[in-house]
């Protein structure tokens, strides 16, 4: 019989310790807890628009984030979670809620958050224990760190990452103005050509209006093709950006808030990779192309696209996520270089996902389905050095009070979500994870037209209520058999599908009664 | 420096009238597109938040009715008398509608920056020209002329709507920013 050397009986330890750390019911570490007396620092990252399914961390076949994956190696990460909205709107502000939007109200584009609950964002609930700092470069989510200024020790200037100005608004920058929302509305959304919002883009001030056509027309030469960029800089709604000068600027105001302004509460919010999709040349053509399911016309989509239409675009969506991953990578080797990770957990997340079937494409859809609806979500702890997988669903709701948690903060009674597993939670598979669309609706009513998903366990409900093209429908999908959503069971599981409609409309019922 | 000023800048009474119609120009689209979008904002704010819009929204339409009469009165003062001074209200009043009234359709029609950015410029050539050459004509031409006075004089009245509800705008936006 061959002994066992000492080199393998320390492998074997290793293996033995790593394998109780994935196992799914006890707990993978000893959390640093704010109710210990300590107060661990927080960093929030969330990239906007990062579908799950466009992930090689979540088995994508393209292998789109090395660097997340690197991460995940020291992080729990959640394979079923859920954004609360298929837009930035609700998807952002359900994060900082921990509510979904049936309660906080931000259902419509560039909406803001019912102004009663306005203190019960995760900044004020955080407590002045903590140095509270935020930063949005999507102004839709600006716009709610405005509503916070109350709990912010510093709320970033979403220009404040060397950018170039796409528009002329004068007060693009200046997001610490007292009445800064309104302002934000009358320029962003008024005087100015606009931002892609409904029902007009008509310039409410005919000097502004027409000026910003023309400044628009002189910064033109940054979105034609260059050597480094063949696609264009990258920008968003109103300045353009450069994820290798923007990440790294934005890694220096973290490591000089961990260093100056501990404990921190820290939440920064990337525009990348949202669309326009404009990675750098040293990632086009990275990837071979994949076969695209070829997927039925759905009733509500809003035009006729076929997987041939959207191969293109997603070929470059795949491209782009590899080039935010890359300046991930160099953010977190910074950030773990300077050790901020040893005292400071880490939360990387997405406001919602990006969807490309049905004939539908974009992410201010009435289609629900996962594509647009699965984010990542990892988190790492101080001095953990094991990954952790967690397979129940999970929603965006739960992150505020998983956070409050760690800090040693109350969880206030108006929060829908629950503790994450792994920090405080446990694995429940007949949990129920909600997520809507509802933008052209009153915030001020109960829904009158709206998608509204449930996910529980490996099932999931699709509710369209009050569509005149698709009136009161439900669709049943299992997500684990099926997790291209082709098969509809509605008819096959009528006493499951009608049980889980029970549930949603009973939940829906509630929300509207505290409205 | 007070002589030069005067000499050079139209009276008073002939700047009155070209405000006028600047302003019914700029307050009339804004307004006009105010109630485009209010359909939209009640969706989602509240009347107060409503109202808060449109004060701020008459601030700066007084800054750029200011902003454009200041680009009439710095032509008089870097020009011979001729060109606009003496006929301030004729040919000021042509240049104002027809620079206002070209942009107006541009934004009707064109209204995605990325896509149609390439028209702003050759149609800013183009209505800049447009409108010399018009005003050019317009002391040339009788009715024109008649038109173009009847047109500003009457605007007038609107000041005494426009003026005082921008002064309550400034007040309410002030103390937005206060309290």
């Amino acid at each position: 019989m061959t002994g066992i050397s000492r080199r393998d009986f320390l492998k074997l330890t290793a293996a033995v310790t790593a394998s109780l750390g994935l196992t799914r019911s006890g707990p993978a570490y000893k959390i640093l807890s704010g109710t210990d007396g300590t107060r661990p620092g927080i960093i929030v990252l969330l990239f906007d628009a990062m579908s799950a399914r466009h992930l090689s961390l979540y088995g994508y076949g393209k292998e789109t984030t090395p660097n997340l994956e690197r991460f995940a190696q020291h992080a729990t990460v959640y394979h079923s979670h859920y954004a609360s909205g298929s837009f930035t709107t609700p998807g952002t502000s359900s994060i900082l809620m921990g509510m979904y939007p049936w309660s906080h109200r931000a259902i419509n584009h560039g909406g803001l958050i019912k102004r009663s609950l306005t203190n019960q964002n995760i900044f004020s609930l955080m407590g002045n224990q903590y140095y509270r700092t935020a930063y949005a470069e999507n102004l839709w989510a600006d716009l709610f760190l405005r509503q916070f200024q109350s709990g912010l020790e510093d709320h970033i200037s979403p220009t404040a990452f060397g950018y170039q100005n796409k528009t002329i608004n004068p007060f693009l920058g200046l997001a610490d103005l007292p009445d800064s929302d309104m302002i934000y509305y009358t320029f962003n959304q008024f005087l100015l050509t606009g931002d892609g919002q409904d029902p007009t883009q008509w310039a409410g001030s005919p000097s502004l209006g027409f000026l910003d056509y023309l400044h628009v027309f002189d910064k033109r030469n940054l979105d034609e093709a260059s050597a480094e960029y063949p696609y264009g800089i990258p920008y968003n709604s109103f300045y353009y950006f450069q994820i290798p000068q923007a990440f790294p600027e934005v890694t220096d105001r973290i490591q000089r808030l961990v260093r100056d302004s501990s404990p921190l509460f820290g939440y920064f919010h990337f525009w990348s990779p949202h669309e326009p999709f404009r990675p750098r040349a040293e990632f086009v053509n990275k990837f071979p192309d994949l076969p695209i399911p070829d997927k039925p016309h759905h009733p509500l989509a809003t035009s006729q696209l076929s997987p041939a239409d959207y191969a293109p675009t997603i070929k470059v969506y795949d491209e782009y996520i590899a080039d935010v991953d890359d300046g991930f990578g160099k953010l977190l080797d910074q950030l773990t270089s300077a050790g901020v990770l040893e005292n400071n957990y880490l939360v990387v997340t997405s406001d919602h996902g990006q969807l490309f079937e049905r004939g539908d494409s974009g992410h201010t859809t009435a289609l629900l389905f996962d594509s647009v609806i699965h984010v990542p979500l990892l988190i790492s702890a101080p001095g953990v050095q094991t990954r952790r997988d967690v397979y129940s669903p999970t929603s965006a709701a739960d992150i505020l009070p998983t956070l409050l948690n760690l800090a040693g903060a109350q969880n206030p009674a108006s929060s829908e979500g629950k503790l994450l597993p792994g920090f405080g939670g446990q694995e429940d598979m007949s949990r129920s994870v909600f997520s809507m669309d509802a933008k052209y609706d009153s915030a001020f009513e109960p829904f009158q037209q709206a998608t509204i998903s449930l996910i529980k366990g490996n099932m999931k409900l699709i509710y369209y209520l009050g569509y005149a093209a698709y009136p009161d429908q439900i669709e049943l999908y299992n997500l684990q058999d099926d997790p291209d959503e082709l098969e509809d069971l509605r008819d096959q599981l009528p006493g499951l599908a009608a049980q889980m409609k029970d549930e949603l409309l009973t939940s829906l019922s509630d929300a509207n009664k505290r409205l | 420096m007070t002589r030069i000023l005067s000499r050079r800048l139209p009276n008073f009474r002939d700047i009155l009238p070209v405000y006028a119609i600047i302003a019914f120009m700029v307050y009339g689209w804004t307004l006009f597109t105010y109630l485009r979008y209010l359909q939209y904002w009640l969706r989602f704010l509240n009347i107060r938040e409503i109202l808060a819009i449109f004060c701020y929204s008459m601030l700066a339409d007084l800054a750029e009715s200011l902003f454009i009469l200041f680009i009439l009165l710095g032509i008089c003062l870097i020009s011979p008398a001729k060109v606009l001074k003496d006929t301030f209200v004729v040919r000021g009043t042509s240049l104002v509608v027809c620079t206002l009234a070209s942009v107006f359709v541009f934004l009707n029609n064109f209204t995605d920056l990325n896509a149609y950015m390439n028209m702003a410029l050759p149609w800013a050539v183009a209505t800049i020209l447009g409108a010399i050459l018009i005003a050019f004509f317009a002391t040339r031409l009788a009715f024109v002329g008649k038109a173009a006075r009847w047109l500003s004089d009457s605007m007038t009245i609107f000041l005494y709507i426009f003026l005082p509800v921008t002064a309550i705008s400034l007040i309410t936006v002030i103390v937005r920013n206060i309290v």
